[in-house]
């Protein structure tokens, strides 16, 4: 299953920092197109056994879990139903999974891992040694595991129609009144890539783009040697539903933008989204990397091609609330003072009805600002909050750990 | 009464502008990477076909039925179907209706569309305890089309 060096027959290794297969004994290199490699034929007719059939069970939990024979050391290998490389747990050589990455299943494209493993967890502690509210343990944080992982996309070409109804609020005089807006439109999607792996959460993958398209390259499973990677597991209707999200998102964004008004909200649409059927299959490099932190594992996901880096992580909140709160104090009294001298003369002045509705005006605006700045400093909070518990979630923790190696 | 209300605004104030730079500050040293690909990464240009900017607030549902338009699907695949890569004479089926308009898999020769879990269900039901895997797909047709439309 592994591609052998032709000087050495050791298992070769792609190496993203060359781009090159690279034989860790001889140190030879070879160009994945290059490799004619007799293991490319052995694959498509290895034989698979069930892991339930072997111990004779009927486990629910194993029901997706067959076991290969290492090419080198004649270890079990075991892989779930989506896997398509892994690594030998044995003798540590790259092994590329059977038929799953044959004829059918075979992606067109896939974009090389261009940032190496090392490289991606020296991006990680960069970025998380510059952050003011993370805990200096995950600052110094000990990696407990990191993948290469290709994941499957769809790239997709789709028309999309939808017509909105947007409700804001508009001047009319001194006074604003709700209006109702109505747009309708269309617009093409290009090349936008849809994750198909059920595993990993769509809101994840989507952080990880933009991914650089123009990189890809013929699909070889030599670029696979050394990295995990998963098949496509997603039906029509959920690649449907991914699309017309994401395509709405863009539709109302650009709508809402259309509209001159405030307090901007779709409240009605009717979308409709077909996707061309001509979809290009692909393979694209995510680096996650995990590590514990107050007994949770968090996992961090790096592009493997752009070392773009996605996740959030546990804050210092005995300092952020001293910080909140010491400031809020002495903003406080600094504005109780100036307030306190202020008011009596803007209550005091002649009431006249002109003057009285500048006062009015002039509350209404501090009102508003008070109440802006509380739900934005709130909402970015709870959205961190939200990326933290996406980070600690077990199931994309399990995704990137339970593989072999 | 005077103090009471300087207070109130100006602890509404304080912490509300606390509140707001502290969130932004969080928000900017803990949370990574949390925006997706951009519109124009995409060519997601809005073509606007129609635009009505004064109307009642009965109107907008039957501004949705007017303008709101179902896109034809086409002969797309089943949705429950595992998506995989079709061949070209699949998509050239699916892409050109019968002629009568009535498009059905007898017209249109596909007997049987199918999918990764059609051919796991067949690969379990053919293949021993070895499980050869090997022709259970179908194989893609070799015709010369250019699909990756970049």
């Amino acid at each position: 299953m592994a591609t052998l060096c032709k000087n050495c027959s050791h298992a070769l290794v792609f190496d993203p920092a060359r781009q090159k297969l690279v034989c860790s004994a001889c140190g030879s290199t070879f160009f994945p197109e290059e490799v004619e490699s007799e293991a490319k034929a052995y694959r498509e007719d290895l034989d698979a056994e069930s892991v339930n059939k072997i111990n004779g069970t009927d486990d629910k939990d194993l029901m997706d879990c067959y076991v290969y024979t290492c090419s080198e050391c004649g270890g079990e290998i075991i892989v779930n139903g989506t896997e398509a490389s892994t690594t030998c747990v044995y003798c540590g050589n790259p092994n590329v999974v059977f038929s799953r990455i044959a004829k059918q299943k075979c992606p067109e494209f896939v974009l090389p891992f261009s940032i190496t493993k090392e490289k991606a967890i020296e991006i990680v502690r960069d970025r998380v040694r510059s952050g003011m509210f993370i805990p200096d343990e995950i600052k110094d944080f000990t990696v407990d595991c990191c993948r290469g992982i290709y994941l499957p996309y769809w790239i997709v070409n789709a028309d999309f129609h939808d017509a909105v109804v947007i409700r804001g609020e508009v001047k009319q005089g001194k006074s604003s009144v709700t209006r109702y807006f109505g747009r309708a439109g269309s617009m093409k999607l290009k090349n936008l890539p849809l994750d198909a792996s059920r595993a990993l959460s769509d809101e994840s993958s989507a952080k990880l783009e933009p991914f650089v398209l123009k990189g890809l390259r013929e699909f070889d499973e030599d670029y696979l040697a050394g990295f995990y990677s998963n098949v496509s597991d997603v039906t029509y209707s959920d690649l449907r539903s991914a699309a017309m999200l994401r395509a709405q998102e863009f539709f109302n964004d650009a709508a809402i933008n259309d509209v001159s008004a405030s307090a901007k909200k779709v409240i009605s649409s009717m979308p409709s989204l077909k996707l061309d059927n001509d979809m290009v299959y692909a393979m694209l490099p995510t680096w996650f990397i995990s590590f514990k932190y107050k007994g949770k594992h968090n996992t961090l996901l790096v592009n493997g091609d752009t070392g773009k880096v996605v996740g959030a992580l546990p804050w210092r909140k005995a300092l952020f609330f001293t910080l909140l709160i010491g400031l809020g104090l002495l903003v406080t009294v600094a504005c109780f003072v100036v307030f306190k001298a202020t008011l009596p003369a803007f209550f005091s002045g002649r009431h006249s009805s002109s003057n009285s509705k500048a006062k009015g005006t002039i509350i209404a605006l501090l009102v508003t600002g008070i109440i802006t700045l509380f739900s934005t400093g709130i909402r970015k909070v709870v959205r961190v909050i939200k990326n933290i518990k996406l980070t600690q979630d077990k199931a994309m923790f399990n995704f990137m750990k339970k593989r072999q190696g | 009464m005077i103090n009471i209300i300087a207070f109130i605004f100006a602890s509404g104030v304080g912490f509300g502008l606390s509140c707001w730079i502290f969130g932004s500050l969080l928000d900017k040293s803990n949370n990574m990477g949390d925006y997706k690909g951009d519109k124009y990464d995409y060519n997601a240009y809005v073509n606007f076909q129609v635009r009505r900017d004064r109307m009642g607030k009965n109107d907008y549902s039957s501004f949705i039925y007017q303008y709101g338009e179902r896109i034809d699907q086409g002969k797309a695949p089943n949705g429950a179907d595992l998506v995989r890569r079709l061949t070209p004479k699949e998509l050239k089926q699916y892409k050109k209706p019968a002629p009568t308009g009535d498009f059905s898999s007898e017209k249109s020769g596909i007997t049987s569309k199918k999918s990764f879990v059609d051919e796991f269900a067949k690969w379990e039901a053919e293949n021993s305890s070895f499980g050869n895997l090997k022709g259970v797909f179908k194989p893609i047709e070799t015709e010369d089309e250019d699909r990756a439309g970049f």
